[in-house]
């Protein structure tokens, strides 16, 4: 063979090797991810809810006192169980933050002025009675202290927020009450959908019975926000609001409309809304995460047992009267509403029945008991399905078991843990300190104070550690404390022979969410 | 006409320095002559051409005259990713562009005294190319999309026979620069549409460190040889990172991305980095078995532990991050063998290479997802006086490899895609070389 010969068959073996050049094969798609177990879960934690996930008391939302000093938002039961976990929930841009707002925090609108902001109320020792600093509205965004914090927040409880609104508000604006003039600003402080931006979007998910199943949700939504985070654990409270306005206005009445006067979501509406938050948000947790979240679903706590509403002795001993001669506008009246010891303040006994608005039926009562029961009957049930899905493992976290007990007086905590402070000061000879102590709630009523907030935060750390096998310690609730006078006069004694409820305060109180 | 050649093949070799990528696990090319490549690269005890001056300089001694060898190589990577599906249904796949890297090697060696030869080389043993396709869209882009790493090495060094010649150490001096440049993309959290696009690129500060060989042939059959060169540390200063916002005025998201970046300090940023080099180590025994049949085996360990981050320092530290690479020590073990089917005039070569993997689970990425691999080489040389021409070819097979870890994400980070990769290399050099 000559030599060219040669080379030539050499290069032509060659090239054909170069030619035919190897090439990865297609992989084929591994499915050997499983979800994370035990303590992994732990790793990236979002709470879902409303002013009870917020850290929400004293009828507004605020991180610090006017000295600097934690409370409200810093005690705010996500946070709580974040540390627990052991995750860094150091304020700012940290593995668990929250939409802090500084002193005065932000409540509801003063009744006086609209283009005010009210911040958290606090006992002022000065006249035995509730006070607050307003704030234009203006410049409430100063107050917003991580306005900037680049992705959303890990807590996104929402002040005021309705089961409807957490797939389907981005803002003030789309929120539930803003086509009935009552527009909810907390969305815009907490989903930033001016800073996210916002597009309504559709997702596939599984429904129920395992068929697809679109959702149109906004992607500003509270629900987005939290599947964009990519948890593993994910805290659900939500649909207290869809009851709660009606017990706090005196007249509950179930229905869907509420031009109508309807104010207590129907059950079947609830039905629909709860099944497609839940689905939404297990579907699109696994998307994000590519396992199956467990979420921890807390249910609605008997809305009646909150020390916002007292009973008629309480009543009568709190305006120090044997009985009302005037009697009440309605029948058969078994609760009345906290404000109603404003009104009595200045009302005439002998003429002045008290109104409907200050006062629970037996039938409202049973309204109000009748939907809690109902949604809670609802929570269980979704959890139960949306488990056997395997799209998400869904606890229920039995709030309205823990109020009851609470409630019933018969808690570790004591047999006034849900007794308003106000009402306590007089037993405790005005000790501040130690009327504050005895109550788990704040001062609006309806809402923990940072004690009661760390019992909460308890109720979700022992589900978990049931479920998970682990033992995350629990908030030690002793060491928590809550100062009704926001650093203004803790410990002072004060002279109080009774409530003092100025009516603007009283208003306050039934305005929470409304 | 000698000096006029010298300086144009030096032209030409020096103008091979472009892009380059991972030919051998991590991101080391270990190709550096055309020869070596056919035998697998096993050429620690050979190094009987100008690529002695990256496999081991000792071998400079053992050359007549002087010698010049260019080598060229082109380099034809893919790879591909399949996404987990799990029960998020992912159907995502990935694949890297087509593209023929061109990676140089180009010697020089010539004896300054009897006892002392010195030799110059122009090579490139470190560098990485992974460009995906459909950077808009690959599932990997907020790892990167596009990272082009550059690593030229220029080793002067001397190399002194000695015990009649059977014996011969070099030292020599490693200078390196490398070019960096890396492409990611940071998602809207919400919206999950593209936001802010970054680019990094610069060329490093030179590096000096030393390297070494040496050849031990205590008769004409056997050779043994070892070769070093030290880890090195590439230092970049005040280099270019540029955040382009990609969310138009107006656009969903705009708000978003642009209050960040300008948090962020805007658009143009520097960056300084270090950028960690393994250290090379290779002990080889080369033995004739017959006149026509020669056999090399080389054991060659890399100290890729050296390479454990890359911090990524901006001079906005909000920006700061570290990439975890963590890797570890690697080895390799090269085998090749040479026939000289016509004596003088033409050779054919074959190869086998198992190389294993410095890279941990968590770092397999968009950025370099490597494996163990195996490696099949072939190649012949045809010699006409003076000149010699080199052909090779290796194919570069990278085992599957899925970064899930006990069921779990090897990565926390949910940037990193989740799935399988699998990887090919083909290569085609060619040497020439011309002895005066």
């Amino acid at each position: 063979m000559k030599k060219n010969q040669i080379l030539t068959v050499a290069i032509t073996l060659l090239l054909a090797f170069v030619l035919a050049g190897c090439s990865p094969d297609d992989p084929s798609h591994p499915t050997t991810l499983r979800a994370p177990q035990g303590e992994e879960v732990f790793g990236k934690y979002v709470a879902l809810g409303n002013s009870l996930t917020a850290g929400y008391q004293d009828a507004g939302l605020v991180g610090f006192t006017s000295f600097g000093m934690p409370t409200g938002q810093y005690y705010s039961y996500p946070r709580l169980i974040a540390g627990q976990l052991g995750l860094d929930n150091s304020i700012g841009n940290s593995e668990f933050s929250e939409p802090y707002i500084a002193w005065p925090g932000v409540g509801s609108s003063t009744p006086d002025s609209p283009a005010n902001a009210a911040g958290v109320m606090y006992f002022d020792t000065d006249t035995g009675g509730l006070n607050w600093e307003n704030t234009p509205l203006v410049s409430v965004p100063s107050l917003l202290l991580a306005a900037t914090v680049p992705t959303p927040y890990h807590n996104l409880g929402v002040p005021g927020a309705r089961l409807w609104e957490v797939l389907n508000t981005s803002d003030s604006a789309s929120s539930y009450g803003a086509p009935y003039g009552s527009p909810n600003p907390f969305f815009d402080f907490i989903n930033r959908a001016t800073f996210f931006g916002n597009t309504e979007t559709e997702a596939v998910v599984s429904d129920l019975t395992g068929q697809p199943k679109t959702i149109t949700y906004q992607t500003a939504s509270m629900a987005r926000q939290a599947i964009a985070k990519g948890p593993s654990l994910a805290t659900v409270w939500i649909g207290n609001n869809d009851v709660l306005g009606g017990a706090l206005g005196g007249n509950p009445v179930v229905g869907d409309n509420p031009l109508l006067g309807e104010n207590i979501t129907t059950t079947g509406t609830f039905q629909a809304q709860y099944s497609e938050m839940m689905q939404l948000l297990a579907g699109g947790m696994v998307q994000s995460t590519g396992w199956a979240p467990l979420i921890l679903a807390a249910n609605i706590p008997s809305i009646t047992s909150i020390p916002y509403f007292i009973d008629e002795t309480t009543f009568l001993a709190a305006v120090g009267a044997p009985a009302w001669p005037a009697g009440y506008a309605e029948d058969d009246v078994e609760l009345f509403t906290f404000p109603v010891l404003s009104w009595a303040a200045t009302a005439n006994p002998l003429t002045d029945a008290v109104p409907s608005n200050y006062t629970l039926t037996g039938d409202e009562v049973t309204t109000v008991a009748g939907a809690v029961g109902g949604y809670n009957q609802i929570i269980a049930g979704v959890a139960a399905s949306v488990t056997a899905s395997g799209y998400a493992q869904v606890e229920v976290v039995d709030m309205n078991a823990l109020m009851a007990e609470i409630s019933g007086g018969t808690s570790a905590y004591g047999p006034t843990a849900a007794v308003n402070f106000m009402l306590l000061l007089p037993q405790f000879e005005g000790d501040i300190v130690a009327a504050a102590a005895a109550t788990l709630f704040s001062l609006d009523g309806v809402h923990p104070n940072n004690k009661g907030y760390g019992v909460v935060a308890n109720e979700f750390l022992t589900v978990l550690n049931d479920i998970l096998d682990t033992s995350v310690p629990l908030v030690n609730v002793g060491a928590l404390s809550w100062d009704p006078t926001y650093g203004t006069g803790i410990q002072t004694k004060t002279t109080v022979d009774k409530v003092h409820l100025s009516p603007e305060a009283a208003a306050r109180m039934g305005a929470i969410f409304r | 006409m000698r000096r006029n050649m010298t300086f144009v093949l030096l032209v030409l070799g020096l103008a091979m320095v472009l892009p380059q990528l991972a030919a051998a696990a991590g991101f080391s090319i270990y190709e550096a002559g055309s020869r070596a490549t056919a035998m697998g690269c096993a050429f620690t005890a050979t190094a009987d051409d100008g690529s002695a001056m990256f496999y081991n300089p000792a071998g400079i001694s053992f050359l007549s005259g002087s010698n010049l060898d260019v080598n060229i190589f082109g380099i034809a990577p893919k790879i591909k990713f399949s996404e987990a599906t799990d029960l998020s249904g992912g159907t995502a796949t990935g694949e890297t562009k087509s593209k023929t890297y061109i990676s140089p090697g180009t010697y020089y060696t010539t004896h300054l005294t009897n006892d002392t030869a010195f030799g110059v080389g122009v090579y490139a043993p470190f560098g990485l190319g992974v460009k995906w396709q459909d950077p808009e869209t690959w599932i990997g882009r907020q790892v990167s999309y596009d990272v082009q790493i550059q690593t030229i090495y220029v080793t002067p060094a001397l190399s002194f026979a000695m015990c009649d010649e059977v014996l011969a150490v070099a030292v020599g001096l490693d200078v390196a620069v490398q070019k960096l440049e890396l492409h990611r993309n940071t998602l809207h959290p919400t919206l999950g549409i593209n936001a802010l696009d970054t680019e990094i690129s610069g060329t490093s500060e030179p590096d000096i460190t030393p390297s070494m060989g040496v050849m031990f042939r205590p008769n004409d059959k056997l050779s043994f040889g070892l070769m070093y060169h030290m880890a090195k540390t590439m230092n970049y200063e005040n280099k270019d990172a540029t955040l382009a916002n990609v969310i138009a005025p107006g656009q969903d998201g705009y708000a978003w991305s642009s209050q960040l970046l300008a948090g962020l300090g805007g658009s143009d940023q520097t960056i300084s980095s270090q950028f960690k080099l393994p250290s090379i180590k290779s002990a080889a025994v080369s033995y004739r078995f017959s006149e026509k049949l020669r056999g090399e085996v080389d054991y060659v360990y890399f100290g890729w532990d050296h390479f454990d981050e890359l911090r990524l320092d901006f001079t906005n530290d909000d920006l700061d991050q570290a990439i975890e690479f963590n890797y570890e020590d690697a080895w390799q073990l090269r085998c090749g063998v040479e026939y000289d089917w016509k004596p003088d005039q033409i050779k054919l070569m074959a190869g086998y290479v198992y190389d294993t993997t410095p890279q941990p689970l968590a770092a397999v990425s968009p950025l370099l997802p490597d494996s163990d691999r195996q490696d099949y080489s072939l190649g012949f040389a045809y010699k006409s006086g003076n000149y010699d021409v080199t052909v090779s070819y290796m194919a570069v097979i990278g085992d599957e490899r899925t970064n899930i870890e006990n069921g779990n994400r090897a990565n926390p980070d949910p940037a990193y895609p989740v799935g399988t990769y699998s990887s090919v290399a083909n290569i085609l050099g060619v040497g020439f070389g011309y002895h005066f």
